[in-house]
């Protein structure tokens, strides 16, 4: 496995998640008439053949369209789905065959944001007891220690003790946002996966909740997952960014350097396509037409090839590996963009 | 050119036995034949319920309370149901963000597309409902035609959704969140094909959203909303290089863009206000950096600080001095001469 972190500036590149060659497959309804005509099973297949690592104390972003399998991946790591094939090791252990007793021992080191923070949090349980529930389970605090913990958390993510017996619904949604982070943080988790965590929110609440969780990662030294499909907000908060297409990674590097100059023909149309604050550059072309296919049926050979522009033969026979195509910049592609076809 | 459509002062309510909320609290603007219109704000700032209102499809118990909406220099307001039929749906149509809830997901496209022209015949219907598909750009309108909404994706549903608001050759399409639900190349091609058939087809259209992305990548003028009023209403241009409101402000300081990047952002503190309470001076003001008291006893008056250049706030020597997330057109060439 090739070191895809060589020009993290963090400099201590200690891998704390390595996914190798994951797969991820969801089995179609197979009827009987199905079986009896002989018809082959088929699956979705939401994450195909990824490797990825994820550095202790980066900000990892994981940007793609909906149905790329941005979030499949993710709770693939988590455990929340089996894997079909391939491994995920924290750590450097193998954590994809664990179950029972040993694989919850795991899990708490592993942290989940939601997007939605309205349906992600119990509406009959007060904050207070939200936070207690996490740290008595996982047995986190001495018992008596509990309260002053509980205070220490609302007050990292930005809220008070005086909000600890009232409950979620009479919360704003930045609020509920910030609860939902202090539940994450209450097992002082290794890793934090965040899944559209600013979605929902709206421009100004958004920014508060960017500004705290990217404050929050350098208190703390967390490592987080940033799952979203807001390229500005991507470029704005992690250091890598890694691009999926369709169940594969196509392109994989530094944040500003992929944003400056994309490698990957699919990444160089997600940024094209995002729209642009300046009201003096506007484009009246189409970014791409069409949409992504079916993951069903994904195409032979590389998946970007029937929407691709500079698609050749040999993108419809083979299958183009995660290479490295720059200094710590990787590109599932035959043939990457030239340096020449640099975006601003 | 001429106006289409004018909204003066327009208030909604909606009353309940606990609470009133003021939706829109005097809400007025223009919107001139052939022009891309933007309403912008968050949730809340009743960019929808002024739409709503527009087309007189006010969820109860919500009502118009005040105001005047001119169509033509006729008032919709005013109209009986039975006039509102004859513009509602022919000159004005409507695209909602949620594709899925409004279109009827038990009856094929083809069917929902043929009660756009009733008394035409057959053949007719035919010819203009797959003309009409393949203009919002769906692959094989033959084909796809007889299907229904859940054979559609979330992309395609818009489309169609668009080419049935298109049927009447409307005057003026109001588009709510056209693109939010959609992934980014969707929505790229969806603005795409706003732009080309507003152009071609020569209608005006009031684009609601809360992404300053979307306005500039559309919108000609432009008006921002906040807690049921406009705060500021200009060309986009100059919206985007010199806002005159501390909120059209804040809002650019807190989104993420590329000169930003590992910064901290310009967060808004708090919300905004409970509109069954609104604050009696400035909505902004418990938010604004620039607030003084004056600020919180008086709502501030709609000034034009320039032609076409409005805002609300008491503060002018303040805000004169923002400067917006583009450079001032010929700022650039000045300060090279």
């Amino acid at each position: 496995m090739m070191e895809q972190a060589n020009h993290l500036e963090t400099g201590a590149a200690e891998k704390l998640v390595e996914t190798r060659h994951l797969s991820t497959w969801f089995p179609l309804k197979h009827s009987v008439v199905d079986y009896l005509f002989g018809k082959p099973k088929r699956h979705l297949k939401a994450v195909q053949d990824v490797s990825l690592d994820v550095y202790r104390g980066e900000n990892l972003g994981l940007v793609g369209e909906s149905g790329c399998g941005k979030s499949t991946l993710a709770k693939t790591i988590l455990r929340l789905y089996a894997p079909t094939s391939g491994q995920v090791l924290v750590r450097g252990k193998d954590i994809s065959s664990l179950r029972g007793e040993a694989l919850r021992r795991e899990r708490p080191r592993m942290q989940m944001i939601f997007q939605d923070p309205y349906s992600s949090l119990n509406p009959r349980m007060s904050v207070y007891e939200i936070l207690e529930e996490m740290l008595t389970v996982h047995r986190m605090v001495e018992p008596g220690k509990v309260r002053e913990r509980i205070g220490e958390l609302l007050d990292m993510c930005g809220l008070s003790m005086d909000i600890a017996e009232r409950f979620p619904g009479e919360f704003s949604g930045g609020q509920r946002q910030r609860i939902g982070i202090a539940r994450a943080l209450s097992l002082q988790p290794e890793l934090i996966i965040a899944d559209e965590p600013v979605s929902a929110l709206d421009v100004s609440i958004q920014a508060q909740i960017i500004n705290l969780l990217s404050n929050l990662q350098k208190s703390l030294g967390l490592t987080l997952l940033f799952i979203s499909h807001d390229l500005r907000v991507v470029r704005h908060i992690t250091h890598r960014v890694a691009v999926m297409y369709l169940g594969g990674i196509v392109e994989l590097g530094a944040t500003e350097a992929v944003f400056r100059q994309p490698f990957h023909p699919y990444t160089s149309i997600l940024i094209k396509a995002a729209p642009v604050l300046d009201p003096t550059q506007r484009r009246t072309d189409y970014a791409i037409t069409g949409e992504p296919p079916s993951p069903i049926d994904v195409p032979q050979g590389c998946r970007f090839h029937p929407r691709c522009v500079h698609g050749k033969e040999r993108c419809r026979r083979e299958l183009p590996p995660l290479r490295e195509v720059a200094p710590g910049r990787f590109a599932a592609c035959h043939f990457p963009l030239p340096a020449a076809a640099t975006n601003a | 050119m001429d106006k289409l459509l004018e909204v003066k002062d327009l208030k909604v309510e909606f009353r309940s036995k606990r609470e009133t909320v003021k939706a829109v609290d005097g809400v007025s603007f223009e919107v001139y034949e052939g022009e891309t219109f933007g309403l912008v704000g968050e949730s809340g700032c009743g960019k929808s319920q002024t739409c709503r209102a527009i087309l007189s499809l006010l969820k109860k118990p919500g009502r118009v309370v005040g105001g005047e909406i001119l169509y033509k220099g006729a008032d919709l307001v005013q109209m009986s149901p039975r006039q509102l039929r004859s513009i509602r749906g022919r000159e004005i149509s409507v695209v909602f963000q949620e594709p899925m809830t409004s279109l009827n997901p038990v009856l094929s496209i083809k069917r929902q597309l043929y009660e756009v022209f009733p008394g035409a015949s057959s053949a007719e219907k035919w010819r203009r409902a797959t003309e009409l598909l393949r203009l919002v750009g769906i692959p094989s309108p033959e084909a796809r035609i007889r299907e229904y909404t859940h054979q559609f994706s979330g992309g395609m549903r818009q489309r169609a959704m668009i080419a049935i608001a298109l049927g009447a050759n409307p005057k003026l399409l109001i588009a709510d969140e056209p693109t939010t639900a959609l992934d980014v190349t969707i929505q790229d091609q969806v603005l795409c094909l706003l732009e080309n058939l507003k152009r071609d087809l020569g209608m005006s259209v009031i684009l609601v959203t809360h992404d300053l992305g979307v306005i500039a990548r559309l919108c000609d003028r432009v008006a921002v909303m906040y807690a049921g009023i406009v705060v500021e209403m200009a060309d986009t241009v100059t919206l985007f290089s010199r806002p005159r409101h501390p909120y059209t402000y804040a809002l650019m300081g807190a989104l993420p863009d590329q000169g930003k990047v590992g910064m901290e952002l310009e967060a808004i503190t708090g919300a905004p206000p409970n509109l069954a309470d609104p604050p009696a001076g400035c909505p902004f003001a418990p938010r604004c950096k620039f607030a003084e008291e004056a600020c919180r006893d008086r709502r501030p008056d709609m000034a034009e600080l320039e032609p076409g250049h409005f805002s609300r706030c008491r503060r002018r020597e303040v805000v004169a001095s923002f400067r917006g997330i583009i450079p001032a057109p010929g700022v650039a060439e000045r300060a090279q001469a």
